[in-house]
């Protein structure tokens, strides 16, 4: 019998084999610890490690279960998170030179301690987009973080380095956060699953904001039960974020295998087909066929509403971080800094008007959400460019690359959707994601949805292949 | 409709950057005055939409 190696099992198997002895959780850390060692300089992932704490954590953990306790549901599986959320002890830096000199946090943030009462051990933080403006993760401080796939490509930002960390078997689950696209961006750039539940659904408490009115915390994994269970693990009041809805947990893990007759599965064309490459339309088709869908629908008020959240991303992102710009503006990365600025110096009367067509998008999309039970969509219009890409063709048209990766996802999160993206595969192909998008609070029916493409095997999300990561010694 | 010239642009960023007490070199005002053309052209979109519904 071939027993697989660490980094091919989910979380939910790690925590198996932890929770019935036939690994201790130490040596879950160790092995880890070990393969980020050895992959990591070549993806740039982490931007701290946290050894001591994993292998203390780690030790309770074992102590536990040798004492016949229960160990929770996640024991010994090993994660990450986006280097915005808060970690006792270590700096929130939140892709930023600024902010290493600040003090460290004194507490976690919420998630991650919700997900380590669940058993899980944090392992390190990693690298984003600076304040997380931006989808490519070419960090002007901290480096870029490689696609494990092709080490070449980038890995999607702003949450990349959790992307690429899960991608690389480095961990198996990791935190990011999502305003416009950054967990959805990443996750279709580097073929894994990725969760942007609904706005308010989940505590912020202890994440470096960006933009209050878009900010949600996000999740990435490379199996569905993963993601079902960390979801469920973070789920839950918390009486310090003022933005989280009044709404009590609803578990997902039990919606993994969902009755799909009858569903209606619209596509949408218009604006979510417009400049997408053709891999990205094939991977859309492949999910809408196993699902049946009804055909393509169409969001009239799409592309005003990207427009919309443009300029509400820029002037609220500016206002956010003006004393700092006030104060050091040259230690920003120039790229973030000159976005930012410009939005703070947007006039009211635009930044009102995209407030009226969030709301009349909204009604948009309830209206629609009465004719079918889930939509899907590409998560960005082609897959992973190289490093350092600015633009790339299509058709006759030249797109932007950085600006160009969240024109599928800013929509959808601007009126705050749960959706999953789901890795299509393709041979010898970079990987594509598809949305699924479900109504406001139906995040089980995104991810029952995501199950279902699991088993059919038209989603998975492979750990990417180490022989071509490792650098010589 | 009064076309926004790159000069206009260019003394709107200036201005504004006074009046938001920024403290920026000629390289950072151009380039700021580049991601301003960006954002307006989306501002530019935002208000050609129709006038939004008046049910709040």
């Amino acid at each position: 019998v071939t027993v697989p190696p660490l980094h091919a099992l989910d979380a939910v198997a790690i925590a198996g084999e932890v929770r019935t002895g036939a690994r201790s959780a130490l040596s879950v850390v160790d092995a880890t610890l070990d393969r980020i060692a050895r992959l990591d300089p070549r993806l740039n992932c982490f931007t701290a490690i946290l050894a001591d704490r994993a292998r203390a954590t780690a030790a309770r953990i074992d102590a536990r279960i040798a004492a016949g306790h229960d160990a929770g549901p996640l024991a010994g599986v090993p994660f990450a998170v986006k280097n915005l959320f808060d970690i006792a002890g270590v700096t929130t830096i939140a892709g930023s030179a600024i902010l290493a000199d600040a003090a460290p946090a004194t507490r976690d943030a919420f998630a991650v301690a919700r997900l380590e009462a669940t058993g899980a051990i944090l392992v390190g933080a990693l690298n984003m987009d600076e304040f997380a403006y931006g989808f490519s993760t070419e960090n002007a401080h901290w480096g870029a973080t490689r696609n494990p796939h092709d080490p070449g490509r980038i890995a999607g930002g702003s949450s990349g380095g959790s992307a690429a960390a899960v991608t690389a078997g480095l961990v198996p689950l990791a935190l990011g956060t999502d305003t416009n696209g950054s967990v959805r961006v990443p996750a279709a750039l580097c073929g894994i699953f990725g969760l942007k539940p609904s706005f308010g659904r989940l505590s912020r408490s202890g994440a470096f904001p960006f933009v209050d009115s878009l900010d949600h915390i996000g999740l990435f994994a490379r199996s569905v039960r993963d993601l079902a269970i960390a979801y469920d693990a973070i789920q839950g009041r918390d009486d310090s974020d003022p933005h989280q809805a009044d709404r009590p947990p609803e578990p997902t893990l039990s919606a993994l295998d969902p009755f799909l007759d009858g569903l209606r599965v619209g596509v949408l064309g218009g604006w979510f087909a417009r400049f997408a490459a053709a891999e990205v339309i094939a991977a859309v088709d492949r999910v809408a066929a196993m699902l049946g869908s009804i055909g393509t629908v169409t969001l009239e008020g799409s592309e005003a509403a990207r427009a919309a959240v443009f300029c509400i991303t820029a002037a609220e992102g500016g206002a956010r971080h003006l004393p700092m710009l006030r104060s050091r503006a040259a230690d920003f990365d120039p790229a973030t800094r000159s976005r930012l600025i410009a939005g703070a110096m947007l006039p009211a009367a635009i930044v009102a008007k995209a407030c009226d067509i969030r709301r009349d998008y909204r009604r948009e999309v309830d209206a629609l959400f009465e004719t079918v039970d889930v939509l899907l969509a590409p998560a960005t219009p082609f897959t992973a460019p190289s490093l350092g890409e600015s633009t790339i063709a299509h058709g006759d048209e030249t797109l932007a690359v950085r600006a160009s990766l969240g024109i599928y996802t800013q929509p959808i999160s601007f009126v705050g959707l749960p959706v999953v993206v789901v890795p299509v595969h393709s041979a010898g192909g970079m990987p594509a994601g598809v949305q699924i998008i479900a109504p406001r609070w139906r995040e089980d029916r995104a991810i029952g949805i995501a199950a279902a493409l699991a088993r059919a095997a038209i989603a998975d999300a492979p750990v990417a292949d180490a022989t071509r990561l490792e650098i010589a010694a | 409709m009064t076309m926004l010239s790159d000069a206009d642009l260019a003394a709107f960023v200036t201005t504004s950057a006074i009046v938001l007490g920024l403290r920026l070199d000629d390289a950072a005002l151009a380039a700021v005055t580049d991601a301003m053309r960006g954002v307006l052209g989306q501002a530019a979109l935002v208000l050609d939409c129709p006038p939004a519904s008046t049910t709040p």
